[in-house]
């Protein structure tokens, strides 16, 4: 489980939203850190967002639960990898 | 009166050892340019042919969609169904969608535009009948003008799991994904064909007329049945060593349909289903 | 023509057959029972509503379809006159899911053949087979409206000569893909109650259970046994997003619209409605917009989901059954735990009321926008 936010966590997770939602014509450095990840130019919908929370759960562990928590963790890359530092972080 | 306005199909050969198939994503290009994300290979198979069939044409919004699938998304709900039983985690939320039984159709009706009557229906070796029947029902009865007919099945790898699945023994055999469509009207412009609905009978004798032409079975016929047929016919076999399958019925009507008139029969069980056309 | 609706049956969380699910549904008692899936690795555990076990699920359904051909006293070329037509989201994946768990077990998941039974309609090829009916024999797969979608097409094809008689049948068995698929779309309800249209509906619960009726053209009818009409109907394609419907209801409003004309009715002929009622928050508000671009005044309505949960394929047949039940008793069901929601405005009926004869109104809507409103006529006992 990682337990710092470093810039492999990041890539690696910008590599799991273009897996799990099928956007293969983006590669990771396509992805800023800051951008946002809903409503923004990357078009995800809550259907993404479901997947990526279930991948989220099978690879690092941590659940996001609820739609409030979802939009929450996943406004960018920087706050998806701070949701998963802190929860994983006893 | 139903006439035939085009056809479309698509069908691909599996090898027995086949570890790829064929790209439907150019065909699907050719008629729609922007990648479609998150659809399996069975919606691409339905969104390949039936943009292919429709040609770019602008349909009435109410045009009914009338869709046949005799096995569904099989390579989908085993991913599902493997996740579950063999991972022990639960089903990936786009899997789980996309086993459902409208999703092909959703894509391609937002696709199109239409917003009609669509339905989703199977019946073993004569489903693209099937769905042919509910059209004719449909604009017989005026419910719609124009109506999109469609039928696929997906040849999901490997391909040994699906020759178990469908209980085909000879491990030579090829095996078939397909997508076949029909654009019908109510309205003879530029029609190529008027079409009858399928009729349905327990016997051979009763299913074919002595004035039918051109003739086609889509099934290999028996002994018996051979003694029944009453004139001149072909056999479709568009793959040498192929058992039919899935979609089957439906790629040999839409390659009689070459022919300006003919006749189309295909059996499932004690039934057999005909379907006649003539120059429109 | 409209066709009559000659016999119906149910098998659902509230009773083994119709007649004890519609007593037990009037006195509104029904709970969910738990259900865990607990070969997961982070074990889940889901409200669900059973049926009682009726054994082998293929035996189970073919002797549901002869009681119905025995009731309506079919003679054998009647019954070469007889379509059948199976709605269901889910076939018999549950027996699917068996046979891959076994073959897990026994050789391992690298020769395990996860979904072995394909074929949409093999079921109903061999229930038509066994029961000696005719050639119209089709399996809808539609999701959630399959049967509402078979019942549809059964009045047509009798409309249409096709048939003189059609047993539709819908059917739905509990199986871990569906319920773990809704689960992980977080469409679930947590407190474990749906509440359709209440400002506290959170998700929806599941069901299992069958729902089949025998349809008959008019003139092949004994005149005792027209009670019943399936009026008209329609279905709409609302393509807005795959797993909900357009909140503004347009569709929905359209597709209800269709229904209505289909069975030369107006909007103020109709009685009361069965409304589709999944408890999910968006699907409720799409529902409740087209009821009020449709209806000056809302009829009363009322929703079956909270007694048998989501059915899902089997729902339309299941909850056409239970209206039909209902009706034959002269009482309307009820919703007397629902709150109401002063935003939707959609007031489900606190307390059972007589049914009078009339029109009344079925909705049934399917992720994958696929919609359907059903029109059945109720011509009361005497006439």
């Amino acid at each position: 489980m990682p337990d710092a936010v470093t810039p492999e966590l990041k890539h690696a997770l910008k590599q799991m939203i273009i897996d799990e939602c099928d956007k293969d014509e983006l590669s990771p450095t396509d992805i800023q850190d800051d951008q946002a990840l809903l409503g923004g130019d990357l078009d995800l919908d809550s259907l993404d967002v479901l997947q990526i929370c279930m991948a989220v759960k099978t690879q690092y562990g941590v659940r996001i639960e609820g739609n409030t928590a979802a939009q929450r963790a996943l406004k960018s890359i920087d706050t998806l990898a701070d949701t998963i530092v802190r929860q994983s972080t006893p | 009166m139903i006439y035939l306005i085009d056809s479309y199909s698509l069908l691909n050969t599996i090898a027995p050892n086949a570890d790829g198939l064929p790209d439907l994503k150019a065909i699907i290009q050719r008629w729609h340019g922007e990648r479609i994300r998150r659809i399996d290979r069975y919606i691409q198979l339905c969104v390949a042919g039936g943009l292919s069939c429709v040609a770019g044409r602008s349909l009435p919004e109410n045009t009914g969609v009338y869709l046949a699938s005799r096995n569904g998304a099989v390579a989908t709900s085993a991913r599902a169904m493997s996740s579950i039983e063999a991972d022990g985690q639960l089903p990936k939320p786009l899997h789980f969608v996309n086993t459902l039984g409208n999703s092909a159709g959703f894509y391609l009706t937002q696709l199109l535009g239409l917003t009609g009557t669509a339905v989703v229906c199977s019946a073993e070796q004569l489903s693209f009948e099937a769905a042919l029947t509910h059209a004719c029902l449909d604009l017989q009865a005026r419910q719609c003008d124009t109506a999109l007919v469609g039928s696929f099945d997906e040849t999901p790898l490997p391909v040994q799991h699906q020759r178990r699945r469908l209980n085909i023994t000879d491990s030579q055999a090829p095996l078939l994904e397909g997508s076949h469509w029909l654009l019908l009207s109510r309205h003879a412009q530029n029609a190529r064909a008027k079409l009858r609905a399928p009729e349905y009978t327990e016997s051979l004798s009763q299913a074919l007329r002595r004035e039918d032409t051109g003739v086609q079975l889509a099934f290999s016929p028996n002994k018996a049945e051979a003694s029944k047929l009453p004139g001149s016919h072909t056999v479709y076999n568009p793959v040498e060593g192929a058992i039919p399958h899935g979609s089957f019925s439906g790629a040999a009507l839409v390659e009689q349909l070459k022919l300006p008139c003919g006749t189309h029969v295909a059996r499932e069980g004690k039934t057999y289903c005909t379907v006649r056309w003539t120059s429109a | 023509m409209k066709i009559s609706i000659r016999a119906f049956e149910a098998r659902c969380s509230l009773g083994a057959s119709v007649e004890p699910a519609v007593t037990n549904l009037l006195s509104g008692a029904s709970s969910p029972r738990q259900h865990t899936f607990d070969n997961l690795q982070e074990p889940v555990t889901l409200p669900y509503f059973s049926a009682p076990p009726a054994g082998d699920f293929y035996r189970a359904q073919a002797s549901c379809l002869n009681s119905l051909l025995e009731r309506a006293q079919l003679s054998r070329t009647e019954r070469r006159r007889t379509a059948l037509l199976m709605g269901s989201s889910s076939f018999d994946v549950h027996i699917s899911e068996s046979q891959y768990r076994r073959e897990l077990n026994t050789l391992g998941p690298e020769q395990a053949l996860p979904m072995p039974i394909v074929g949409y309609g093999k079921i109903a090829q061999h229930l038509a087979d066994q029961l000696a009916l005719g050639p119209h024999r089709y399996a809808y797969s539609t999701a959630c409206t399959s049967s509402a979608n078979a019942l549809l097409y059964a009045a047509r094809l009798l409309q249409q000569d096709q048939a003189d008689h059609a047993l539709v049948l819908g059917c739905e068995h509990l199986n871990a893909t569906s319920a773990l698929g809704f689960y992980g779309l977080g469409l679930i309800s947590p407190r474990g109650e749906m509440a359709p249209f209440d400002a506290r509906r959170d998700g929806l619960i599941l069901g299992e259970g069958t729902g089949a009726l025998l349809l008959s053209k008019p003139s092949q009818t004994p005149a005792s046994e027209r009670r019943w009409q399936l009026a008209g109907g329609a279905i709409g394609t609302d393509n807005y997003s795959l797993t909900a419907a357009h909140v503004s209801g347009k569709e929905i409003a359209k597709v209800i619209r269709a229904a209505l004309a289909d069975a030369d009715i107006t909007a103020a002929d109709i009685a009361a409605i069965k409304l589709h009622g999944t408890a999910s928050l968006l699907n409720d508000e799409a529902e409740a917009a087209a009821l009020h671009q449709v209806f000056a005044t809302l009829p009363q309505g009322f929703a079956l989901k909270p007694y048998v949960g989501h059915t899902l394929g089997a729902c339309g047949a299941l909850e056409t059954a239970l209206t039909l039940g209902s009706l034959a008793r002269g009482t309307l069901p009820d919703n007397p735990r629902a709150l109401g929601d002063g935003e939707l405005a959609v007031p489900l009926l606190k307390e059972k009321r007589p049914a009078q004869p009339g029109y009344y109104l079925l909705n049934c809507f399917a992720f994958g926008g696929n919609n359907n409103a059903l029109i059945i006529r109720d011509q009361g006992a005497n006439e």
